[in-house]
């Protein structure tokens, strides 16, 4: 099948095996008359296994069909082209598979009939390409759909080229509104002068940056409203030019937001300030209570002591009883005016907290009890190693005050038996102080924590009433709880917690 | 021998009776110069005002200082007592009232050498005082006399 003279065939052979692309030539009927060294290497196949052969050896079993009549097509009116215009070909292998490729046709008028010249190109790395390109583009609009900021890409003229769906919504303006008119669209009237000199200067240094630091800014809507944005600004060069873009945000809700944290806390502040001065009040009310309420008891009792003892023969045995009631009454005032200190400095307090240990802290407690009535028969039961974070002073107040409670209940008594323990409660660990003395009717357990509240007869139990709401501060002041439980004449017992 | 006296700071007159009467039932039988207020209590002391020309090596044994005090409270007294190297070796109880631990603190922290609360009780400020006595004038060394 030459088709040219030796020497001219030798040359066109040259030329065919040093081309780039696969090159297949078919006779009029799709039989491949020759191919060149690409081609075996692209298909797979040795030239002595094409030559002869149908071209659609080359092409998927799935196109044959199709291919044969476009094949037929070509043939009745030739003309250079490419293959398959808009349309995704692919060669196959002598192993079956296949790859994407271009094609270009060219007719070749011989002696022997039309040939068909077609240079075939493998395109797999571009297809590879294309593809990524359209990856990562797709990639891009659905991560600038999905942006909670409306994004707004401008050119440097600063017409809107691209916006998200997050605009439309923001702005209440339709993409297709928004596309190639200038920015300002968004921005309200009163500032739009401005904000094209802003552009200018932006454009002429572009970095990315917060826009309008220091400065409030707004957007304003289709409607005509206003409303408080956020705005950063990042330039992407581009092979068009620069392009700008703008991430906006509403900050309507964080502004509100802003100002009620502002309100919240100038209130706080106020009523801080207040407190202050109230506590600062309170401070040196008690300081004065303790003071100088103080100095005129001791006047009342040092000179009715005085007078018992420098005029006694002066008076009568009704007189000096008189007198002795003075005394008592001022010293009762006086133990009455340190226990209210007491109570009011518990609730000033600082705590300090750390790791105490409460039997110890009972111990040395009953022993000073028993140490101030040594006669008396009592027997104190104490758990050992029982241990909490408490504040170590305030501790001592409470232990003090329950074991002198029970110390006082059980006088007369005998034997006089007090423990100190500990018992599993829901909420942890809750510790007791039981006695075996006078006790208390339950329907009354709600009054034992009440300043000034007394269940018991004055002259045989002495107190001032303070002690228990004392203890209930201190202890509420740990986050713990305080109960009792009780029968007369049974004996009673308080429970504790301390958080 | 410079005579042993007391100074005693107190603004109460009824205070001032008692803590002298206190005293004579204890049998303490110095000398107490009464100073009504901080102010005269540092006149006494650094022989100013009304003491001008008074000699100041002539030291109390002991001050017995009130906290709370006209003119100059007693804390101030304290610290001006410990700033000048006349006085700043002097014992100085604090008699007070006041058991507001801010007091105890300030106090302990300025120099006082003591701190006693005055108890309602008189039997209790019989017992205080007598204690304050044996202590401080009878027991304790008191520091070296400077010369003048």
């Amino acid at each position: 099948m030459p088709v040219t003279t030796p020497s001219r065939e030798a040359h066109f052979r040259a030329l065919l095996e040093a081309a780039p692309d696969a090159v297949v030539i078919t006779d009029g009927d799709g039989n491949i008359v020759l191919v060149n060294v690409q081609t075996e290497r692209l298909f797979g196949y040795a030239r002595r296994d094409l030559i002869g052969r149908p071209v659609e050896i080359l092409v998927p079993e799935r196109l044959h069909d199709r291919h044969v009549g476009h094949r037929l097509g070509f043939v009745a009116a030739p003309r250079v082209r490419p293959m398959g215009e808009g349309l995704e070909l692919s060669g196959r292998r002598a192993d079956g598979s296949e790859f994407p490729i271009a094609i270009s046709l060219s007719p070749a008028d011989t002696d022997e009939g039309t040939l068909v010249i077609a240079a075939i190109r493998d395109v797999t790395r571009a297809k590879q390409a294309e593809k990524e390109v359209r990856d990562r583009e797709t990639r891009f609009r659905a991560l600038l759909e999905a942006a909670p900021d409306a994004i707004v890409i401008a050119d440097t003229q600063g017409r809107i080229e691209l916006v998200n769906a997050q605009t439309e919504r923001l702005f209440g303006y339709s993409r297709d509104r928004l596309i190639g008119q200038p920015i300002e669209i968004l921005v309200p009237e009163r500032i739009r002068r401005g904000h094209v000199a802003y552009r200018d200067a932006f454009i002429a240094a572009p970095r990315v940056r917060p826009m309008g630091e220091n400065r409030e800014l707004f957007g304003q809507r289709a409607d005509g409203s206003e409303f408080p944005v956020e705005i950063s600004l990042s330039p992407v060069h581009t092979e068009q030019g620069t392009l700008i873009i703008a991430a906006v945000r509403d900050v309507t809700d964080r502004q509100r937001a802003r100002h009620e944290i502002e309100t919240l806390n100038e209130r706080l502040l106020r009523d801080n300030t207040e407190l202050a001065a109230v506590n600062k009040e309170l401070e040196s009310f008690s300081y004065s209570v303790s003071h100088d309420l103080r100095a005129p008891l001791r006047a009342i009792d040092g000179f009715s002591q005085a007078l018992l003892e420098d005029s006694a023969d002066q008076l009568d045995d009704t007189g000096r009883d008189y007198l002795n009631r003075v005394r008592r009454a001022a010293q009762r005032m006086g133990v009455l005016i340190d226990d209210l200190i007491m109570l009011s400095r518990v609730t000033r307090a600082d705590m300090h907290l750390r790791q105490v240990d409460l039997s110890a802290l009972a111990q040395g407690i009953a022993e000073d009890l028993r140490a101030r009535d040594p006669a008396r028969m009592a027997d104190f039961a104490i758990t050992g190693g029982l241990t909490a974070q408490c504040d170590a002073r305030l501790i001592q107040i409470v232990l003090e005050n329950l074991l002198g409670n029970a110390w006082k209940f059980t006088a007369g008594r005998t034997p006089t038996r007090i423990e100190f323990g500990s018992c599993r409660q829901d909420k942890g660990e809750a510790y007791f102080i039981r006695d075996n003395g006078a006790g208390f009717d339950m329907a009354h357990a709600d009054q034992l924590f009440r300043a000034f509240q007394r269940l018991h007869d004055a002259a045989r139990f002495p107190g001032t009433g303070i002690g228990l709401a004392t203890v209930q501060r201190i202890v509420t002041k740990h986050g713990g709880r305080i109960w009792a439980a009780g029968e007369v004449d049974k004996g009673a017992t308080f429970y504790f917690t301390l958080e | 021998m410079i005579e042993k006296t007391i100074l005693l700071v107190e603004d109460n007159a009824d205070d001032e009776v008692l803590t002298l009467r206190a005293f004579a039932k204890n049998n303490i039988k110095n000398q107490v110069v009464v100073a009504r207020d901080g102010a005269e209590a540092l006149d006494y002391l650094f022989a100013e005002g009304a003491y001008e020309g008074r000699d100041t090596n002539d030291l109390p044994q002991l001050v017995l200082l009130d906290l709370k005090l006209p003119k100059v409270d007693g804390l101030e007294v304290l610290r001006r007592i410990r700033a000048d190297t006349r006085t700043e070796l002097l014992p100085v109880v604090i008699l007070t009232s006041s058991r507001e631990e801010q007091d105890l603190v300030q106090g302990y922290r300025l120099g006082a050498n003591s701190y006693v609360r005055k108890p309602v009780n008189f039997d209790d400020f019989l017992e205080a005082a007598r204690q304050l006595g044996l202590y401080w004038l009878l027991l304790n060394e008191a520091p070296p006399r400077r010369s003048g």
